[in-house]
């Protein structure tokens, strides 16, 4: 799969594989920098894309100001996780998971009707791919505080991963790729959101019908 | 007819005495008027009292009884938003989770990049020749 190594800020430390570069632990800084995203574009052709790395807009700000049925929109506050612990068939793995998190929120993409026909069948990757979300995300948001724990693209994916420290035991997750932003904050570390997909999986099978 | 005729000082004599008795009525009424007006001003001293004790009642009972108020135990969300959330919860972690893991996936030695990221002390390397290295009981 092919990754691909984009201007890094500051760069404290990058792990390179044999299948490409990834760009990673760069801690971004303020001011505005001109990005390339070198993104494969129709019928393999590459096309430049080019943005403003850093904003001047809070998250929320960001998030909120994408408005119209194409985008989906949740925030989850910490009240609603102390609901979640609360729920009678809610075990100790899951409260353990669920009173650690402060808030969720998630921004996504709506995929058409087109879309997900092709999804559905398989061949969404063969169809014309715009990375228009991502770059208008990352070019309003204030990056200041983050760093970059991983930047990527594949063939059809852009990735970045962004850690904000706001104490010892709260810590902010950002991830934003081509279709979704998601922002998970807590006292989580990144070993939790890897297993995260299999405890919501465990979740998800002990949920009532 | 004769006319009847007072001694002046007989008069402001009489006068003077009227006057005293008048006095000393209006004093001893004084005195007593409290007694003879008791319920009135039971009333009256007890009115604000009694409608702050009012008052509070009514309030207490809201404050017990209705949805809107700020004490009331009842719990903030409905089990179907509950739920809701919950589902949208699941699929947000999900995502996130399954996302990073596909991305850092790509890197072979995921070991050095967690130790970036979390630059905590790193063991120094045991060497086995060391005596320093053995577990002594």
């Amino acid at each position: 799969m092919i990754l691909f190594s984009l201007i890094p800020l500051t760069l404290s430390a990058q792990v390179t594989t044999n299948t490409g570069n990834v760009t990673g632990v760069n801690k971004a800084t303020t001011g505005s920098t001109s990005v390339n995203l070198n993104t494969p574009g129709v019928a393999g052709q590459t096309t430049t894309v080019s943005a403003t790395s850093a904003g001047q807009k809070e998250l929320s700000e960001v998030l909120t100001g994408f408005k119209g049925h194409e985008y989906n929109y949740f925030e989850i506050n910490q009240e609603m996780f102390k609901a979640f612990c609360e729920l009678e068939y809610a075990d100790s793995t899951t409260i353990a998971l669920f009173s650690k998190i402060k808030s969720v929120k998630m921004l996504e993409l709506v995929r058409t009707p087109k879309e997900q026909k092709l999804l559905d069948a398989g061949k969404l990757d063969n169809e014309p791919w715009d990375p228009q979300f991502y770059v208008s995300v990352t070019s309003q948001l204030d990056l200041t505080g983050y760093t970059q724990l991983l930047r990527s693209k594949n063939y059809r994916t852009l990735a970045l991963f962004l850690k904000k420290e706001y104490g010892p035991v709260d810590n902010e997750f950002l991830l934003i790729t081509d279709r979704l932003v998601i922002d998970i904050r807590g006292d989580i570390m990144i070993k939790t959101i890897y297993q995260m997909e299999e405890m919501m999986g465990y979740v998800q099978q002990i949920l009532p019908n | 007819m004769e006319q009847e005729h007072f001694d002046p000082d007989f008069k402001e004599i009489y006068e003077w005495y009227i006057r005293e008795e008048q006095e000393e009525s209006r004093k001893i009424y004084d005195e007593i008027a409290p007694e003879l007006t008791l319920p009135v001003r039971r009333i009256r001293r007890w009115w604000y009292p009694a409608a702050a004790a009012l008052l509070i009642l009514v309030a207490g009972t809201w404050a017990l009884t209705s949805d809107k108020s700020p004490f009331q135990s009842k719990p903030k969300y409905t089990e179907a938003e509950v739920r809701q959330s919950l589902e949208k919860t699941i699929r947000a972690l999900s995502i996130c989770s399954k996302t990073v893991r596909e991305e850092f996936s790509h890197i072979e030695d995921l070991s050095a990049m967690t130790d970036a990221i979390k630059p905590a002390k790193r063991t120094p390397a045991i060497d086995p020749k060391s005596d320093s290295n053995t577990i002594k009981n």
